[in-house]
């Protein structure tokens, strides 16, 4: 799978990644560190999931997956962030993202919202 | 200190547990308390050489700090980057007390009343928390992790700029 992983802490992209491989995802892994490198990414070369955080300076995640929306991609599209409210997961849902799941999170966590997502 | 402060640090310092056992695979021992309660910045312990903060605006205004001494921040980028201790630098220590403040913060929003702003998190380095900033202490929490000292605090904004929705 070729993902792609939004966050402006690169230990916690290192975490994601590590904890997909735990929950027995083989991906190959892009990296971003913003709102603004995510669009770019994407926009060039489509990924199979995006996973990004929501707060990241420069252009937020809500906004990079509504920037994308916009722009016609529908690449499948998942938060993993340290804010989790039913308004963030109704924003999350109304723009166009698959899950919102929390930090901390398990690798069971990760895993079953993305079995469920694609 | 209130039944509700209380209760509200005994939650904190779960979510300090729960976040340490799931990024860093490891306990977080509570420090018991030498008072009742702390009153002023300058009772807290001084742990910090190392500071990451985070600020909440909106309905609720303060800001979440996380402080520990640089070997403490050192060793906990070590295990969150698996990497040796020898390997990390400021920029590793800096990036992981400023997630663990990021998602402590994060998840101490939800308890908070809404709606509100997180801020991204600051690191500030050789910074204490001051006893001049402009907050009233809420909620604190002092953990051990490995002879280590971590404080964790919450701070309510005495004159807040709000944030506009």
């Amino acid at each position: 799978m070729r993902l792609v992983i939004a966050d402006d802490s690169s230990v916690m992209r290192r975490i994601v990644v590590r904890t997909l491989r735990q929950s027995g995802f083989t991906c190959d892994v892009s990296e971003a560190s913003d709102g603004v490198e995510l669009v770019e990414m994407v926009i060039n070369d489509v990924p199979d999931f995006v996973l990004s955080d929501w707060n990241m300076p420069n252009l937020s995640g809500i906004d990079a997956l509504r920037q994308l929306r916009s722009q016609g991609c529908e690449v499948p599209f998942g938060f993993v962030t340290s804010e989790r409210s039913d308004a963030m997961r109704q924003q999350a849902s109304e723009a166009g993202a698959a899950f919102l799941v929390g930090k901390p999170f398990t690798p069971e966590d990760l895993r079953e919202a993305i079995e469920t997502a694609l | 200190m209130s039944s509700l402060v209380e209760e509200q640090s005994a939650d904190l310092t779960e979510l300090l547990r729960s976040v340490w056992l799931s990024f860093l695979d490891q306990e977080l021992i509570e420090v018991p308390r030498q008072t009742p309660e702390f009153a002023r910045a300058s009772e807290l312990p001084t742990a910090s050489e190392v500071l990451a903060s985070i600020s909440i605006s909106g309905s609720w205004n303060g800001w979440f700090h996380l402080a520990t001494s640089h070997e403490c921040a050192n060793e906990i980028a070590a295990v969150m980057f698996q990497m040796d201790v020898a390997e990390i630098g400021i920029e590793e220590s800096v990036d992981a007390l400023g997630e663990l403040a990021n998602i402590v913060g994060g998840n101490i929003k939800s308890m908070l009343p809404a709606p509100s702003l997180l801020s991204l998190p600051a690191v500030e380095v050789d910074r204490q928390v001051s006893e001049d900033s402009d907050g009233v202490l809420g909620l604190v929490s002092v953990m051990d992790w490995q002879d280590h000292t971590i404080v964790a605090s919450l701070w309510e904004a005495v004159n807040p700029v709000g944030a506009e929705f």
